[in-house]
């Protein structure tokens, strides 16, 4: 009599914790989604803002219009304007995005884009056009 | 129970395993920011002083990341040297860094400017 109620105990508790352990897995793998597509507006943002800067200065130093291409490894959304840059991966509505605003007196031209590859020209005035490549 | 047993096994495996696979995946997708973050900060330094030697002359290197727009907490290191070269021969001029460098992997950036003097600025950027 003791031991089916053993067992039915010990089945009904590893259950209990594999059913835990299993939502504990799906969220954990939500949270990881997130962080990851962060990780990736944030890496995205940063390329474009290093690209806007070096070919600011290259611009600044050379006298010149400087031009350089940006490639994301799938579409960003790019909104641009004054010294601000803001890239949120394509599909996610915005919801996750990353912003950097750039500390050097620049004035990007204000875009809002979807693309693969961006165009960033730079002109020795400090003025910076952003276009789908 | 043995089965359940099986499955719990399974999910810990595939839970670390996935953990794993998720920090090389953050780790692989940073690393291009950092050295994005060390372009920016090295360009920020080249608009800001241009190819005036005057410029150049009274910068002093900040570590401050902040003043390049990078989060707080964002190591960076600087060093730059200014030299002439003369029939051959490399004289250098001033060297400035920051105080302390940065230690592990991390971006980096150099840029190499002409000044309006004839001399050359060689900047090197790390950020972590």
């Amino acid at each position: 009599m003791e031991r089916p109620l053993v067992r039915i105990l010990l089945v009904g508790t590893l259950l209990a914790v594999s059913v835990s352990f299993a939502s504990l897995v799906y969220v954990q793998g939500q949270n990881f989604a997130t962080a990851a597509r962060q990780a990736s507006a944030s890496s995205a943002a940063y390329a474009v803002a290093g690209a806007v800067v070096s070919a600011a200065a290259d611009a600044k130093v050379q006298g010149l219009p400087v031009s350089s291409v940006v490639l994301f490894s799938q579409p960003m959304a790019v909104t641009a304007g004054g010294r601000t840059v803001t890239v949120s991966p394509g599909g996610t509505g915005r919801a996750v995005n990353s912003t950097i605003t750039l500390t050097v007196p620049l004035n990007i031209t204000a875009v809002s884009v979807t693309a693969l590859a961006l165009n960033v020209t730079a002109y020795p005035d400090g003025t910076v056009c952003l276009v789908r490549a | 129970m043995l089965v359940m047993s099986a499955f719990t096994i399974a999910l810990s495996i595939v839970y670390f395993g996935g953990a794993g696979l998720y920090a090389s995946s953050i780790n692989a997708q940073l690393m291009p920011a950092s050295d994005s973050a060390a372009s920016i900060v090295a360009s920020t330094i080249a608009i800001q002083n241009g190819n005036s030697s005057q410029a150049w002359s009274s910068w002093v290197p900040s570590a401050d990341p902040s003043a390049y727009g990078l989060l707080q907490g964002t190591g960076v290191y600087i060093n730059a040297t200014c030299f002439t070269v003369n029939n051959g021969q490399v004289t250098v001029l001033w060297s400035r860094a920051t105080p302390t460098s940065v230690t592990g992997a991390a971006g980096r950036a150099d840029r190499f400017i002409v000044l309006d003097d004839g001399t050359a600025v060689r900047l090197e950027v790390l950020v972590r």
